[in-house]
């Protein structure tokens, strides 16, 4: 919270901003993001449709929110690794909810309406066009969801293909609390890991040359962490 | 035979002649002198169909110094050095392998659904005592899906036996003691819906044929101590003499009594028993409302003893890791060591370690002209990449580089041989402008780099910015002309000669028709286009003979070693 500073880091972000992503550069999606939540200056947002990330959630350097074909919303808790893509692309319609404590893996590609709360979906995974993904269910590493297709509640998606169901957290509210609960230390652990994107989020849009003429008139944008 | 052009592949001598090992382990003797693979008596032909089993790139072959020959796959035996759990790298002593099943003893369980590893993992409540399931962290299986819960998070082996024990026992009503010599009728039906306990059944078994082994050795035998040991031979031949009475020898048949076959599940035998309680007819119908995912896989069932009987996934049982083996390789024909890794279970490192990389020069083709330089195959990285095979116009004349690299640490003098004309359908000539040369020693890794610049001997070292860029640009090479018998250029251990390559054409074109026979016999196979040279390496060189410290120094000895190397040159253009 260095005043500063502050002329120095918008210098440097606008470079970033430039270099990430052409789409990125110049329009950069309507966002909602809320203040505890950790985005990584490096995380790339496109689109135009509203991107809206909940409590505490955490997204990774370079992982990419696409509100190209619609709203892209991540809930409490969720993390979003590495070059993980959440969201559809431009010509194709369709939001992209993901529930409360939804870990995304490295990688992955979720193209589906819905993941519930709770679930995982593995490295280099792929939730298919409009498919939906249960509560608590597990999507495992290179496993694919087909378009339209469902993994029910505590479903597991294994092996190229075959699929269970996890009886263990259907039968136990307290394995579930559990497991969000780790998640939840998860999204904690990475706070002090994952440096927030501050200003470049959450300021008005970002325009070169405004921020060159008056750098402090955005200071009262600022909320939460910040570098 | 795999065909990134331009290659080069090594015959092993097993190839020849596979008698040659057979012959040389008779007589025990390793140095089979190298006259009697002469190359002018039979050369190699890489298109016979025999060849694409033979030959194989340099990274594929090891070296037996013994024999000072290549050893290929086929010519080394392997032998299992150890036998380890992949899981907890316990190593198991030989003697215990197979009394454990090839299955790790100590806690370390297979998930039965799809063979990842199972972790305890803690269940229980708050308020109530800990319990704890086994895990799979993969497909998410539990022990609780088989209705299996441990008190505690170790010794898990033991409590599985224990719990399969009772379960079993539970679901037999406990008669294994009052069922003891009952007929055997009585035996399946009092016994019917027991699930039957594999290791429970191998125990029975195991000690029903040792009795009979030791009850079947233990009867006296009337004819003891003669030859001939079985008894109805005996009979028959006393019969025959007479030398017994009819009385005296129906006592004999009777004696012996024969080895009886286990039967019922007192001796570990377990029959099928049909229509009995529609026990089957109920799992035909459980199987019928079920869905194909509750059902076990052939894979699932085959994977371990344990869930041999298993139907449903309910009822699979977690498996005990397999062990797994480090192996090390021996030459065939006189059992010397060739490859041998550390005995730890956690090491990487090998002790014995007989690479032919190491061992043999080492042969490389490149077109002398920059132009019709090729790209290196092995150095395409990304999938698009076209790899674009150098193909080859008949009749036109091409000289090719030959790098020849010596891994030894002595001089080597070189021979090379091969056939004016290549064998095969297509002939092409190929001619080495100097066949016989010298390769200096290796040295360290790094005298390589440091002394490049000086020992070239070929360069103008005249540090002009002509040559450097000559160097840059390959450009000097187009100016040079090659010579008969000279070598064109000679680094620390590697030196370069010329290869001159004429490739014949497909179809010989003829002025006289000829008969169709001829004709059907020029119709070329798979892979004939391909020019590919083979020739013979020979290289001498004097080795010296190891002696014990302390010793006189011994004179160096003449050492020699011989094979075939096949060069593939291109395609020849139709
Ligand atoms: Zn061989
Ligand atoms: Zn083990
Ligand atoms: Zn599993
Ligand atoms: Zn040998």
């Amino acid at each position: 919270m260095s005043a500063p500073r502050l002329p120095s880091q918008t210098s440097n972000r606008s470079q970033t901003s430039n270099t990430s992503s052409a789409a990125a550069a110049s329009v950069r999606p309507p966002l909602k993001i809320h203040s505890t939540a950790i985005v990584s200056e490096r995380a790339v947002l496109t689109g135009s449709h509203p991107i809206t990330i909940g409590e505490r959630a955490v997204i990774h350097p370079f992982a990419h929110l696409r509100a190209e074909g619609g709203s892209v919303t991540i809930g409490e808790y969720c993390t979003i690794d590495e070059t993980a893509v959440v969201g559809l692309p431009a010509g194709e319609g369709g939001e992209v909810v993901l529930e409360k404590g939804v870990a995304v893996h490295s990688g992955a590609v979720v193209l589906g309406s819905i993941i519930g709360e709770g679930s995982e979906i593995g490295v280099k995974a792929r939730i298919g066009k409009g498919a939906t993904v249960g509560q608590y269910a597990t999507v495992a590493a290179a496993e694919t969801v087909e378009d339209g297709g469902n993994v029910g509640d505590f479903g597991v998606v294994f092996g190229r293909g075959r699929k269970r169901v996890d009886g263990l957290l259907e039968g136990s509210e307290e394995l579930r609390e559990l497991r969000l609960t780790s998640q939840r230390k998860m999204c904690k652990a990475l706070e002090s890991l994952v440096p927030d994107g501050g200003m470049k989020w959450r300021g008005p849009p970002l325009v070169q040359v405004q921020l060159e003429l008056a750098p402090h008139a955005h200071m009262n944008a600022i909320k939460g962490p910040t570098l | 035979m795999d065909l990134a052009l331009p290659s080069a592949h090594y015959a092993c001598p097993c190839s020849s002649s596979p008698s040659a090992i057979t012959s040389a382990r008779r007589a025990s003797h390793i140095s089979a002198p190298l006259k009697d693979d002469d190359p002018e008596q039979s050369t190699f032909d890489p298109h016979s169909p025999r060849s694409a089993y033979n030959l194989l790139p340099l990274t594929h072959l090891l070296f037996c110094d013994e024999c000072s020959q290549i050893r290929c796959p086929k010519c080394t035996i392997e032998e299992v050095i150890t036998w380890y759990c992949p899981s907890c790298l316990f190593e198991v002593p030989s003697g215990s392998v197979r009394g454990d099943g090839n299955r790790c003893a100590r806690s370390c369980l297979d998930c039965p659904v799809c063979e990842a590893p199972l972790n305890p993992t803690s269940i229980g409540e708050r308020d109530t005592a800990e319990e704890y399931v086994l895990r799979c962290g993969y497909c998410h299986w539990t022990s609780a899906d088989a209705g299996i819960k441990l008190a505690k998070s170790t010794k898990l082996t033991e409590q599985l036996a224990k719990f399969r024990r009772t379960r079993v026992e539970g679901a037999s009503g406990l008669q294994h003691d009052d069922e003891a010599n009952v007929p055997r009728v009585a035996i399946t039906e009092a016994s019917k819906p027991q699930p039957r306990d594999h290791d429970d059944a191998f125990g029975k078994l195991t000690t029903f044929y040792k009795e009979q082994l030791s009850e079947s050795s233990d009867a006296p035998n009337p004819y003891g101590g003669s030859n001939y040991n079985s008894p109805t031979n005996l009979a028959r031949i006393m019969g025959i003499y007479g030398g017994l009475s009819r009385s005296a020898l129906k006592k004999s048949r009777e004696k012996p009594q024969p080895m009886r076959e286990a039967h019922g599940v007192n001796e570990g035998v377990a029959t099928f028993q049909p229509e009995e309680d529609g026990d089957e007819r109920d799992i035909v119908g459980k199987m019928r409302e079920l869905g194909w995912d509750d059902l076990t896989s052939e894979q699932q069932q085959v994977v371990a003893p344990v869930n041999g009987d298993a139907r449903f996934t309910s009822e699979l049982w977690p498996v005990s890791t397999r062990l797994r083996t480090k192996r090390g390789k021996r030459c065939k024909v006189c059992n010397q060591i060739v490859f041998r890794p550390e005995a730890k279970p956690g090491s990487t490192r090998t002790k014995v370690r007989m690479l032919a990389h190491d061992h043999i020069p080492k042969l490389a083709l490149q077109p002398l002209n920059v132009a019709a330089r090729a790209q290196d195959p092995s150095f395409i990285v990304r999938k698009d990449q076209l790899y674009v095979e150098p193909n080859l116009r008949p009749h036109a004349a091409q000289q090719y580089v030959l790098t020849v690299t010596n891994p030894l640490f002595e001089t080597v003098k070189v021979t090379l041989t091969t056939p004016a004309i290549t064998p095969g359908k297509v002939k092409s000539r190929v001619t080495i402008l100097c066949p016989e040369f010298s390769i200096g020693p290796a040295g360290e890794m790094w005298d390589d780099a440091l002394s490049s610049s000086t020992a070239s001997t070929s360069r103008p070292e005249d540090g002009s910015r002509k040559a450097a860029m000559a160097s840059l640009t390959g450009g000097e090479d187009s100016e040079r002309q090659p010579e008969a018998g000279k070598v064109w250029e000679k680094s620390r251990n590697r030196t370069k000669v010329i290869l001159e390559i004429v490739p014949g054409a497909l179809k010989e074109i003829s002025i006289v028709p000829k008969a169709e026979e001829a004709q059907a016999s020029e119709v070329l196979g798979e892979d004939e286009d391909v020019l590919q040279v083979p020739i013979f390496v020979r290289a001498e060189w004097m080795a010296e003979v190891s002696h014990p410290p302390g010793g006189k120094p011994e004179p160096k000895e003449l050492r020699e070693i011989g094979y075939w190397c096949v060069l593939g040159v291109g395609r020849i253009m139709g």
